[in-house]
């Protein structure tokens, strides 16, 4: 088919023109009736092209209190903007090295420092404006913190400040302040906004979202977020009309809604309800072992003895990790074999292994000359980790067999969050949390384990140093190896108990198709359908 | 009446601001430096002394005014009124069905005390008692919402979705009901002017729904008062296995996000409307029972 | 002796209940040496008990029969089903939970915690609200107004924010924290329930008595008004028991429970819920212990409810109707009511209790039949027996009652139920307890008319207010919209008479109606019902204890001792020559003023025979002044003394004269 042929079947699909239309052009183009199979296969539905149906998509974290996409960190909100806005690359599959086209048609890195991205054309703000390289620069010099802009945004923590020419526009050059290699790794997960909306201020991107994506906004509730499909998407029109995300905490509650048939999709599925969704001939799952370490945080600051590296090993010779995935977390998890996700970019597996072994503990301990650790308060939250608490009760039991002394408390996210950060800190030692990454390493180590350390407290100059360099390094072989000492160093250092990797599961009604999951948690409905 | 208020709310105010979590810091991602968060402290007002705060707090009530949510700043008052009604209309049908089904259920229990009837009654209510309303509420959406698919798992949407959770409500009020019916119908049977209008040849029918049940009625209707507030603050539970947008879901979400005028206004709507259906209560009594008139 | 035994109906009537006047009695609540004897006959309530106790025994012997640690864990076997099931096995009887730990084992030990936090709960809740509900009920004055408040207060509060609040704060829970937190929720129902218990009681003549006497406040709460009142405690206490093992187990739901990995049937509850559809095993026993512990909680609290509150034991209705056709010859004759050798049993536990023996009487239209006897003597039994409303077990063993043609012992109910209030009226002697508190008397006259007269709106109206003016009422417009308890005693009275009249019956039966009242107005009511009975040709039988009344106002006399009649015959017959030794001590009693004015009062000594026990002989025996062997030995017939006079004693018949008699 040549290219006319291409786009106006393109344009049939995503309903930009009628029927009537298409055969009128395509009797003018002289396009034979050599199209009529393609016709056929376009239908979706009673109405031909138009987007039919109505999903709803349970989640089990609670929706971010504002629309700014760069003031945040909060996963289901990240997940969430995918639908309302666009990146300029995308990732559309587990290989994290493999990057597609988003806004940016095509691009090239012209040095170590710039990256010239082509844009596409015909791209229209759900609120009208034509995207242009503009907003690129206005959004990437936001994001990245690079503008003047005073309020520091929670998005620069992951980037180096990145400036943006405007070639034309459709072209512009990102210039990173240092060689920054996780560029498209981070900029997969970045969202585009509007120039003319970051310029209204931030009020204005707190208040409501404008983006180019598939979906728009319609609702806007403090659970619920109700989403129109957006006729003008630029890759054509979504096959859902109305898309709707909904946060029911209880996991019980979203599987009976799936099942009755009043949601078409809910997230988090846990390991026990893996059996029930095998068993129902009208529901079924994707499941992806996450980009997620669940770990023993510790904060990098903890008292004595804790600061000694060989007490913290003692602490990963004594739980079953092992056991822990196979009969506790299920799924698709796996047990951490680096401080790195097993399925992240540059991911070595360590050794040794720590599996459950009290003698090698016991050295451990003796090495460190400690001979009886104190209390400690090990922390769990209810809600959102599948069986958090049962994990965090095996892991206690676990411990206690070598020596350990943990009192176990499950509390809900507020007083953890306290316990974590607040003026307190001493109240817990150990938390049973989890931090999910988008494949490239940086990602995943940065923000923990670099200084200064927001997070947990870092202050490991040797590891400042690996992390900075596997940052700047664009070349792909260096950086292996760069991050391979990382591994290996942190490994050994045990700043944080590693754990398992968590298992990403969805589960969605059969009639629902085209819906994908990534590891990365990233959560595609487009260009799922309904029906069918 | 406006003392027990007072009382409530301010109980709530000194209290969720001992638990610990600190609003301002859930307010901003996990890890933003504190110079931010007091920013945000700054805003809200959680900075200022709690006396402070008391009185502002206060002097926003007279003027009607619950405050702002600390999550997306929507006024209080708003999202309390929307959700309210929910609740009470599921708390009123589940009301009305439990006081019907155990005045019914009392009547037969009382007429035959001792007899198989009376005892097996004993025993459903005394199952019904030690039923959990969760469980309870998730057996029931397991077998009629997804084994069968007669009603809806979750959701207030058209009078089919009120009968799961209306049953769960039911279940859990109607022991304590059907008790009081029938003790108090057993006392009254025993009193001597039943015993004298059966003298005057009424049917035992009248004399059961006429004469015994208007005196019979005081303690229920006492009760019935005191469950209204088990079903608009208590009804939690229920309200948050079947996602029911009520006031009960709301106060809830809202401890979890120490969203502080949230659950300052949601428990001052609670306590008043309690408060107010026992005023109602009181007013009864005096219809019903002339000597409390005089 | 404890009151269980109802010996007749007008000592049921006799009790103090909420509408009677405060009475000068101490009432004698059961004590808790009788609960055994209790419990032999309320077989449910004694299940109940020894239930709870076994689980008890089961929770208190956890450590030593728990087959493995509660705690101990073993994921790799997580989720096995019980023994029965397919994969599992005897190793884990009742299956293990999600981390593999044993489920029976935690059953017994979560039996422990839970059982430990509600019954500590419990023991909380109810001293704070029964010390609380005692003071406020007491003290009143601004103390009560206080305690009220913060009660009001406690109970608006809505309970998971109580909750959050206390087991928010600290990041340990142990069990003392739940305990406070349920106790501290529920004191509120005992405080108020204590509190109207002591307001009452404070009322009662024996406090205002104890008090004149110079009894200090402490003395007088603690010795007479807790006594009394305690008693609605261990009810209340008993039901919440189970209460509040749900609500530890909704506060596990809520993440607020025991701190884990303490078991708790609450807990394992709220853990199983996850895996109902997995494991429902998980959530069913904990369930079930739970559904068994509270359903054997909660029979023994309603055993304990009847213990307690004696009320119960009366007033229970239930006709039981004879069987079988009665012989023609015993037919009515003239007369329009007539008794034929009735019989009344109350057939009790360990006793049956003869309380009208053999009684056979006949009443003319228009006459005034008197039966006269001292309390126990089962003239009311018999008031009732003949309008069919014998409080159970009370039954008509045998006999005939005759009235038109029917034998109203052998009718149906339905057709008993057309001639009750139409053919035969009844009052009783409390009238104030004997009308509704909370119907108008307009209200319940005018029922009573819509069902016999089937009048309505106006005529029954009218007829009402012709009722009331019958019984020499003045306003008769106003009083149909006034309540009993606005109207005298001998107002009311007249309002029962009125009640019964209305429907014009053939026969009044007259049960001690004034003797609740005054004498003055005891004499005007007496001319009252002289007065109907002139003019409607109704019949009375007028029971009462006091022979004097029926001097003038009776045709008949008829004298019941211990259930059967010593003498029956024409007034002045039996007012002027009594023959039977009873009759002639009655007659003797009553109070006479000699030449000096001084009254007199001769009480006949003795007391009446236990009507569980009667002996062989003539009942009166051990009073009689005349008794001799053979009144020992053998129950005299009546025999006819001269004609319309009959009397049962030895001294007619002549059977014992030969030996000497006694003095």
């Amino acid at each position: 088919m040549d290219h006319q042929q291409e786009e106006l079947l393109r344009k049939l699909g995503a309903g930009q023109i009628s029927r009537r239309q298409f055969l009128y052009t395509a009797s003018l183009l002289g396009l034979s009736a050599g199209l009529a199979e393609p016709i056929a296969a376009c239908s979706t539905g009673p109405q031909g092209g138009g987007p039919t149906g109505s999903v709803r998509f349970l989640v089990a974290e609670s929706f971010w209190a504002n629309w700014h996409p760069y003031l945040h960190t909060a996963q289901v909100q990240r997940r969430l903007e995918q639908q309302i806005f666009d990146h300029l690359v995308e990732i559309e599959s587990n290989d994290f090295s493999k990057y597609s086209p988003g806004l940016a048609k095509s691009w090239k890195q012209v040095d170590d420092t710039t990256l010239e991205v082509t844009l596409q054309q015909g791209v229209k703000f759900h609120k009208g404006q034509e995207f242009t390289a503009d907003d690129v620069k206005a959004s990437i010099e936001l994001a990245t913190g690079a503008s003047a802009e005073t309020e520091k945004m929670s998005t620069a923590g992951r980037f180096v400040p990145t400036t943006v020419e405007v070639v034309d526009k459709h072209t512009a050059r990102l210039k990173t302040k240092t060689p920054f290699a996780p560029l498209l790794n981070e900029l997969s997960i970045l969202p585009i906004l509007s120039s003319a909306d970051i310029k209204s201020g931030t009020a204005a991107l707190k208040a409501a979202p404008n983006g180019t994506g598939p979906f728009k906004v319609t609702t806007d509730e403090k659970d619920k977020k109700s989403m129109q499909a957006f006729s003008g998407y630029w890759r054509g029109s979504p096959k859902i009309k109305t898309l709707v995300w909904e946060f029911i905490q209880d996991s019980q509650t979203r599987l009976n809604a799936l099942l009755a048939g009043q949601a078409q999709a809910i997230d988090r599925v846990p390991p026990e309800q893996i059996q029930v969704i095998k068993g129902s001939s009208h529901v079924s799952m994707i499941s992806a072992t996450g980009l997620e370490n669940v770990n023993l945080w510790m904060r990098q600051d903890p008292p004595a003895p804790w600061d000694n590296p060989k007490v913290r090993e003692a602490v990963a010779w004594s739980i079953d990790r092992e056991a822990l995935v196979k009969n506790l977390v299920g799924g698709a998890s796996e047990v951490a074999k680096s401080l790195l996700p097993n399925h992240a970019a540059f991911a070595v597996p360590q050794s040794p292994s720590y599996t459950f072994d009290p003698e090698k503990a016991k050295a451990a301990l003796s090495a460190a000359g400690v001979t009886q650790t104190p209390e400690f308060v090990l922390w769990g939250t209810t809600g959102f980790l599948p069986r958090s608490r049962e994990v965090v009760e095996a892991i206690a039991d676990s411990l206690q067999k070598t020596g350990f002394r943990p009192k176990v408390t499950i509390t809900d996210v507020a007083a953890i969050i306290d316990a974590l950060f607040g003026k307190d800190r001493t109240n817990g030692l150990m938390f049973h949390l989890s931090w999910s990454s988008t494949g490239d390493p940086h990602s995943a180590l940065s923000l923990l384990y670099h200084s200064p350390g927001a997070w947990s407290g870092a202050h490991d100059p040797k590891i400042d140093d690996w992390l900075d360099r596997g940052a700047a390094t664009q070349q792909s072989d260096a950086r292996a190896k760069i991050y391979g000492d990382l591994q290996q160093y942190l490994w050994k250092m045990v700043p944080h108990i590693p754990l398992y990797n968590s298992d990403f599961t969805i589960a969605h009604s059969k009639n629902l198709t085209g819906i994908r999951a990534l590891s990365n948690f990233m959560t595609y409905f487009y260009p799922a359908s309904m029906g069918g | 009446m406006v003392l027990v208020i007072f009382g409530v709310v301010t109980l709530t105010f000194f209290v969720v601001r001992l638990v610990p979590g600190d609003p301002a810091r859930l307010m901003e991602p996990p890890g933003t430096p504190e110079s931010i968060i007091q920013t945000v402290r700054q805003q809200i007002g959680t900075d200022r002394p709690i006396p402070v705060q008391y009185v502002d707090f206060l002097s926003g009530l007279v003027r009607g005014d619950l405050g702002k949510s600390f999550r997306g700043g929507r006024p209080v008052a708003e999202s309390v009124a929307k959700a309210l009604p929910n609740t009470l209309l599921l708390g009123l049908v589940s009301m009305v069905v439990a006081t019907v089904l155990s005045v019914l259920t009392g009547i037969a229990a009382a007429l035959r005390p001792n007899s198989w009837i009376d005892r097996a009654v004993l025993v459903v209510v005394s199952v019904a008692q030690s039923t959990p309303n969760f469980w309870l509420g998730v057996m029931l959406v397991l077998i009629f919402a997804i084994e069968f698919q007669w009603f809806p798992a979750i959701d207030m949407a058209g009078p089919a979705s009120f009968v799961l959770p209306g049953a769960t409500l039911v279940v859990t009020l109607f022991p304590l009901l059907v008790r009081t019916v029938r003790q108090s119908l057993l006392d009254s049977l025993g009193e001597d002017y039943v015993r004298a209008a059966r003298a005057r040849g009424l049917p035992e029918h009248r004399v059961l729904l006429v004469h015994v049940m208007k005196v019979a009625a005081v303690p229920l209707i006492t009760l019935v008062g005191l469950q209204a507030g088990f079903v608009l603050g208590g009804a939690v539970v229920v309200e948050s296995i079947f996602n029911w947008p009520g006031i009960g879901n709301l106060a809830l979400k809202a401890i979890q996000d120490r969203d502080f005028p949230m659950i300052q206004g949601t428990v001052l709507v609670i306590a008043g409307v309690f408060t107010l259906i026992n005023v109602v209560v009181d007013l009864t009594y005096a219809a019903l029972d002339p000597r409390i008139r005089y | 002796m404890p009151r269980s035994i109802p010996a007749s109906a007008t000592e049921l009537a006799a009790q103090p209940n909420g509408l009677a006047p405060a009475t000068s009695r101490v009432v004698e609540r059961p004590g808790l040496k009788d609960l055994t004897r209790f419990l032999r006959r309320r077989k449910s309530a004694l299940i109940g008990l020894l239930s709870f106790a076994g689980i008890l025994a089961l929770a208190v012997l956890a450590p030593v029969i728990s087959p493995y640690d509660p705690l101990k864990q073993d994921i790799a076997n997580g989720l096995k089903p019980p023994a029965w099931n397919a994969g599992g096995s005897f190793v884990h009887p009742l299956g293990t939970d999600s981390l593999g730990r044993d489920i029976a084992s935690r059953l017994l030990w979560g039996a422990r915690n839970s059982l430990l936090i509600s019954i500590s709960a419990v023991l909380l809740g109810s001293s704070i609200g029964f010390v609380l509900g005692l003071l406020s009920g007491f003290f009143g004055g601004w103390v009560d107004a206080v305690l009220m408040r913060v009660s009001d207060i406690q109970l608006a509060f809505p309970f998971v924010l109580f909750a959050i609040a206390v087991l928010g704060v600290s990041l340990e829970r142990p069990p003392v924290l739940l305990i406070a937190v349920l106790g501290l929720t529920s004191w509120m129902v005992y405080a108020r329930v204590v509190r109207s218990r002591v307001l009452s009681e404070r009322e009662k003549d024996y406090v205002k008595a104890a008090r004149s006497l110079g009894a200090g406040q402490a003395r007088v709460l603690l010795k007479y008004i807790v006594p009394n009142v305690w008693q609605v405690v261990p009810v209340i206490a008993m039901l919440s028991l189970g209460f509040l093992i749900i609500v530890e187990s909704l506060l596990s739901f809520l993440a607020l429970g025991l701190t884990p990995p303490t078991p708790s049937w609450g807990s394992m509850l709220a853990e199983g819920r996850q895996y109902m559809l997995v494991s429902p095993w998980m959530p069913l026993f904990p369930g079930l212990a739970i559904v068994g512990t509270v359903l054997a909680v909660n029979l023994a609290a309603d055993g304990l409810t009847d213990y307690f509150d004696p009320k119960l034991a009366k007033g229970q209705f239930r006709r039981v109707r004879l069987l079988g056709a009665w012989t023609a010859n015993e037919q009515a004759g003239d007369s329009l009511l007539k008794v034929h050798a009735l019989n009344t049993i109350f057939p009790l536990e360990g006793a049956t209790i003869r309380a009208v023996k053999d009684v056979s009487f006949e009443v003319e239209r228009g006459r005034v039949l008197g039966i006269v006897g001292e309390s126990g003597s089962g003239k009311s039994v018999l008031a009732l027996s003949i309008i069919q409303l014998l409080d159970a077990p009370g039954v008509v063993a045998s006999g005939q009652i005759l009235m038109n043609g029917q034998d109203l012992v052998r009718i149906s109910d339905r057709e008993i139920g057309a001639i009750r209030g139409k053919r035969i009226g009844m009052i009783f002697q409390n009238p104030g307890a004997s009308l509704n508190p909370v119907l108008t008397i307009g209200f319940q006259l005018n029922e009573t008319l819509v069902q016999h007269r089937k009048l309505s709106g106006a005529a029954a109206r009218r007829a009402a207010v012709r009722a009331l003016a019958l019984v020499g009422i003045g306003d008769p417009e106003r009083l149909l919209k006034a309540y009993p308890f606005q109207l005298s005693g001998g107002m009311q009275q007249r309002v029962m008479i009125a009640l019964a009249m209305s429907c014009e019956p053939d026969v009044l039966i007259a049960d001690e109606p004034t003797t609740a009242l005054d004498v003055t107005t005891q004499a005007q009511l007496l001319d009252r019902l002289d007065d109907l009975r002139l003019r409607l040709s109704t019949s009375i039988i007028f029971i009462t204890h006091d022979i004097a009344l029926l001097a003038d106002f009776a045709d008949t006399i008829m004298v019941m001792y211990a259930g059967q009649v010593c003498e029956i015959g024409a007034r002045d017959r039996v007012i002027r020559t009594p023959r039977h030794p009873y009759t002639q001590a009655l007659l003797n009693s009553v109070t006479r003023t000699d030449a000096l004015g001084t009254k007199r009062l001769n009480a006949i000594p003795g007391d009446p025979p236990d009507p569980s026990e009667l002996p062989p002989g003539c009942p009166f025996a051990n009073r009689c002044p005349h008794a001799m062997d053979i009144c020992w030995q053998a129950n005299p017939t009546l025999t006819m003394v001269e004609s319309a006079h009959h009397a049962a004693c030895y001294l007619l018949t002549g059977e014992g004269s030969a030996k000497v008699s006694r003095q």
